[in-house]
């Protein structure tokens, strides 16, 4: 978990596409803060629609929409976060991400703006306990701001909804 | 029948014929990777068609009865010796007109109304599954043979000899003989594992001459057997009595009766692609002749059309590429052809092959008529290329002499002609065929009658020869011009699965589209005459595509039911109980996922029919039944499923062996005494529940129902046994037609709104409050006529909001999965629709009591509720009445 982000990157790096796309992180606002991830994870940014149940999901799992014709996964990265929730509103998106072939949904308040956040500028996360800061790949410093990389795949298969997965087969 | 023979012929002949020269094979120390290739075809094709050859070896084993000529013929030939009695020895070797037989049949004039007599067939088995069985032996003798895996091919032409004996009404066909076939296939299935391990078949020598002694010994007994029928008639007539083999060379009589319409039109194309293709790799050679991929393809191309047309007995066009493979020989083993250009001979011989081809689609015989003319234009290619010396025009002159004074043959002349290197008296003398006397004798004999006379006729010869060849070359390109009319039709591409499944899923899309379309909320309220008509039009052409897509990866389950024949069989061999195997609805088609999943069960329940269900013949007997016990395969369909039945007629269910062992094993409270037979003999699908006392090698440790109940589960399948006691029983597959569309019901609770998959609901109805009863553990129960029902409330699975929480004033929908009832509580039904079943992200996992999700109309996801989950979560006892008010959520307000 060191400054090795780097070298995290262009271990999946496959092609000089997606070398473009070092560097770049889509920003996003929930509660307080602005966050960050990696804009090769991104393939699309949609404005909330309405979600279907799924029953005995995690509370952070809201549910499943329809992509145009294909049925994905929401996540609320809100309640992943534990944070108090909050009306869905007009500004409210969700950033789809596809990570080893699997498409989610995320939920955010707000998205802000791509942005390029080189090496030199990412701070190693914070040692803390706290549950979210597992999720954190760096802290990017952008002027005189911080936005929060966060780690995609953490934020997906972190260990409870693994564990979750596993109970149900 | 026309589809079983047109697959063994596929099998068979055209595959099988993709060989190379084997001498290559073997010269080189390690194999290169293209006849690595070649082998593993053959290997792989071996064993499609073994695993045809041994249902249809069985199927004639079965269709051989021992009968009395005079009773089936109804004769009335009082005067015959067999009249009244029956006996042992066929009709047609004794009677009849087959070998030696006595010819006083009333029914036969000559040996082929013998082998067409209705007797024949039902004694020495069905003519053409016969000739099926022969066929796949002789490809499979063929393809071997070329390979040089010569132990396989031994073997395979000694099961021919037998099969041809039989064939020919030379000896009668006995049990035996099945099972001694069926231990040909087995024999070659190991030599084919042993082949494709080591690449050669050497190391099956052992294995081989075993077989092959058996084989032999048996034609030996039949013949000896059949020749003792001819000892004991006194006069026999001496003529007939040779071995005659005319048939073991391979020609098949009658065959051109076998080839169906669909054959030919699959030959036609066949060949049509396998030209074109020849045609580009002429093409390419002609540019780069140093290339030897495209060469060995090329010959491979020629080699397989060749066998086509040898096998439909095409003979023009099979002597047209039988020569231009042996250009490409020449051409393979590096031969050079000086200045000429073979590609470009070859290419018009191409053109010609394509000719005899067209016509052959518009009914001819693929005759063409400047065959000759072709045939020597290629050998010109050979003869300039392999003997740089022309041969002296003396010396041919001398050998044709030769050959006519009896002298030499003319086979080894022209062997001789093409390999010595030195003067051909010399050579002949040399060789020892024939003394410098002889062929003096010879030389001087042919000159003492005719004189001068001969050699000027043959110096005239050539001059006739060319005006007819322009005439012909003429007429050739004739011909050439008419295959670019467009004569061979394709009927048939083959696709690659993935696009289909493609194919398949946009069809499904364009369903939820079209749904979207035509429901669009935006027309609400709006009067569209014309925009109805339109989507009615649309609608109704979507389900049309709908239907055709399913169609479209649907197989018969003929093959698999095949299969299952020579099981049956090796299982009633080595049970000692006699069975025989109906089969019915093997056109019945079903989703290729469908077949893949039902094989190992129906294996199972095959097996457990054959161990458990049927009697010995003893027992049999005993009971008063017939001694042969019967098993019944069939497929149909029914209610929009595939029903697949293994029905047996043998002692049934022992319900009180059941139900003893499941009491043993804890499955069952109490003594059981108020379940139903559906309850208890469901129990059979237990992991490890079995009554069997010992265990035998075919079944009885309690796997292979459990294998069953997961593979039809994963199908979404179910099953259903039925049995009486001393009758038989009956296990019923029960299949949805099609994986991907279900008719589903709307239905709602609160604002979700979910499928269920209509097949799965037994009734709907309001209840009223008195039919409803709550049991001290708080599971409510209603009363449906006289049996009580538990009742599901939908939206304490779903943790929603109902519009009420009294039963009475809310819907119940009787839901039935594997015999299990229960009543689901919703709010209210809003109909039927088809529905396109799309899975939830594999993201999520398995979603408790949902199967999948679907897309509405309106573009909102809805989920599929999986039956049989929600009758587990009542079974599990997880959804009382008091859990009610902490599981109730409040609607998904928020989200919205």
């Amino acid at each position: 978990m060191q400054n090795n982000t780097a070298s995290a990157v262009s271990e999946d790096t496959f092609d000089l596409a997606e070398d473009t796309q070092r560097g770049k992180f889509l920003t996003f606002h929930i509660a307080d803060e602005d966050y960050g991830i990696e804009i090769r994870y991104v393939t699309e940014i949609i404005g909330i629609q309405s979600i279907t149940d799924v029953p005995d999901m995690p509370d952070y799992i809201k549910g499943v929409i329809n992509l145009r014709g294909n049925v994905i996964p929401v996540m609320d990265v809100r309640k992943r976060f534990n944070l108090p929730e909050k009306a869905y509103e007009e500004r409210t998106c969700i950033v789809v991400v596809n990570v080893d072939d699997k498409t989610v949904g995320l939920v955010v308040d707000k998205v802000n703006e791509v942005i390029d956040i080189p090496d030199g500028q990412i701070e190693p996360p914070p040692r803390t306990k706290a549950e979210s800061g597992q999720y954190i790949q760096g802290m990017g410093k952008v002027e005189d701001e911080v936005k929060i990389l966060l780690d995609v795949r953490k934020l997906l298969y972190s260990e409870d909804l693994e564990q979750m997965t596993k109970n149900s087969d | 029948m026309p589809r079983h023979h047109y697959a063994e012929w596929n099998q068979g002949q055209v595959k099988t014929f993709k060989c190379i020269n084997a001498d290559e094979v073997k010269s080189m120390g390690n194999i290169p990777d293209d006849q690595i290739e070649i082998i593993n075809d053959f290997i792989q094709e071996s064993r499609d068609m073994l695993d045809n050859l041994e249902p249809t070896i069985i199927e004639l084993g079965q269709s051989c009865q021992k009968v009395d000529c005079w009773s089936v013929l109804n004769c009335s030939n009082k005067a015959c010796k067999r009249h009244g009695k029956s006996l042992e020895t066929p009709c047609w070797l004794d009677e009849g007109y087959v070998g030696a037989g006595l010819q006083t049949c009333v029914f036969a004039e000559a040996e082929s109304d013998c082998l067409s007599c209705q007797v024949f067939a039902l004694t020495n088995g069905d003519p053409e599954t016969m000739n099926a069985i022969f066929r796949l032996f002789h490809s499979m003798k063929g393809s071997a043979g070329f390979l040089e895996f010569d132990h396989i091919a031994h073997v395979a032409h000694l099961a021919e000899n037998l099969l041809d004996r039989i064939r020919s009404g030379k000896v009668m066909l006995e049990a035996d003989h099945v099972d001694l076939l069926c231990q040909g296939c087995d024999f070659a299935r190991e030599a084919l594992d042993y082949v494709e391990k080591n690449l050669d078949d050497q190391g099956v020598s052992e294995e081989a001459a075993g077989i092959g002694a058996l084989l032999e010994k048996a034609v030996r007994e039949a013949q000896q057997k059949a020749e003792r029928v001819h000892a004991q008639q006194d006069d026999v007539a001496a003529a007939g009595v040779e071995l005659e083999t005319e048939a073991s060379g391979g020609e098949l009589p009658g065959l051109e009766d076998l080839i169906t319409p669909e054959m030919l039109s699959r030959f036609v194309q066949e060949g049509d692609e396998l030209l074109t293709d020849s045609e580009q790799l002429l093409l390419a050679w002609g540019e780069d002749p140093g290339n030897s991929d495209s060469l060995a393809e090329l010959f491979r191309d020629i080699h397989s059309f060749k066998g086509n047309c040898g096998f439909f007995g095409f003979v023009d066009l099979e002597k047209l590429s039988h020569q231009m493979e042996t250009v490409l020989d020449a051409a393979k083993q590096g031969c050079d052809f000086g200045d000429q250009k073979p590609a470009d001979t070859l290419l018009k011989m191409v053109d010609q092959l394509r000719t005899g081809l067209g016509s052959i689609a518009d009914g001819g015989r693929g005759e063409l008529e400047n065959l000759e003319d072709s045939l020597a234009e290629m050998k010109k290619l050979l003869v300039k290329t392999d003997q740089p010396p022309a041969p002296d025009p003396e010396e041919l002159r001398l050998a044709d002499l030769l050959v006519q004074q009896g002298v030499v043959a003319s086979g080894t002349i022209a062997t001789l002609m093409r390999t010595k290197s030195r003067p051909l008296v010399d050579a002949l003398i040399g060789c020892e065929i024939a003394t410098r006397e002889q062929i003096d004798q010879a030389v001087k004999q042919a000159q003492k009658p005719s004189g001068g006379e001969k050699p000027a006729a043959e110096k005239r010869a050539p001059v006739a020869v060319k005006p007819v060849k322009a005439a012909k070359a003429v007429a050739g390109r004739a011909a050439k011009a008419a295959p670019k009319g467009g004569t061979i039709k394709r009927q048939d591409i083959r696709v690659d699965l993935d696009k289909l499944d493609k194919l398949i899923n946009l069809i499904g899309e364009m369903v939820i589209a079209e749904n979207m379309l035509v429901n669009n909320p935006d027309l609400v309220g709006l009067e569209l005459e014309n925009f109805n008509k339109a989507s009615q039009q649309m609608s109704k052409i979507v389900r049309e595509l709908q239907e055709m897509a399913m169609v479209i990866r649907m197989i018969p389950v003929s093959g698999l039911f095949r299969r299952m024949i020579r099981l049956v069989h090796d299982l009633s061999v080595k049970s000692g109980k006699k069975v025989e195997l109906e089969l019915s609805g093997e056109e019945t088609e079903v989703d290729k996922t469908v077949i893949e999943q039902i094989t190992d069960p129906l294996v199972h329940l095959l097996r457990n029919s054959l161990d458990h269900g049927l009697e010995s013949p003893e027992e049999r007997v005993a009971a008063g039944k017939p001694e042969k016990g019967v098993v019944r395969l069939s497929a149909k369909h029914e209610e929009g499923e595939v029903w697949i039945t293994v029905e047996d007629d043998g002692r049934g269910l022992n319900r009180e062996r059941i139900l003893a062992k499941a009491i043993e094993k804890g499955l069952v409270q109490g003594d059981g005494a108020e379940m139903s037979d559906r309850a208890v003999f469901n129990l059979i699908f237990q992991p490890g529940f079995s009554t069997a006392d010992k265990i035998t090698d075919i079944s009885g440790r309690g796997v292979g129902m459990d294998v069953v109940k997961q593979n039809l589960e994963k199908i979404k399948g179910k099953i259903e046994v039925y049995s009486k006691p001393g009758q038989g029983s009956s296990i019923k597959l029960r299949i949805p037609l099609t994986l991907a569309i279900i008719e589903g019901l709307m239905i709602r609770v609160g604002r979700t709104r979910c499928i269920l998959p209509l097949l799965s609901v037994r009734e709907i109805f309001r209840p009223t409050a008195e039919a409803i009863t709550h049991t001290p553990d708080g599971q409510e129960l209603v009363k449906v006529r006289e049996n009580f029902v538990p009742v599901l409330r939908l939206h304490n699975v779903l943790r929603k909001k109902p519009d009420s929480f009294v039963l009475h004033e809310g819907t119940l929908v009787v839901l039935e999965h594997q015999d299990d009832r229960i009543g689901l509580f919703v709010d209210e039904i809003l109909g039927q629709q088809q529905t396109v079943i799309k899975g939830l992200s594999n993201y999520l996992g398995n979603v408790n009591c949902a199967s999948g999700c679907t897309i509405l109309g309106n573009g909102d996801v809805c989920l599929i509720l999986d039956v049989g989950s929600l009758v587990d979560v009542v079974e599990q006892g997880l959804c009382r009445l008091d859990s009610e008010p902490a599981g109730v959520e409040m609607p998904a307000a928020a989200t919205a």
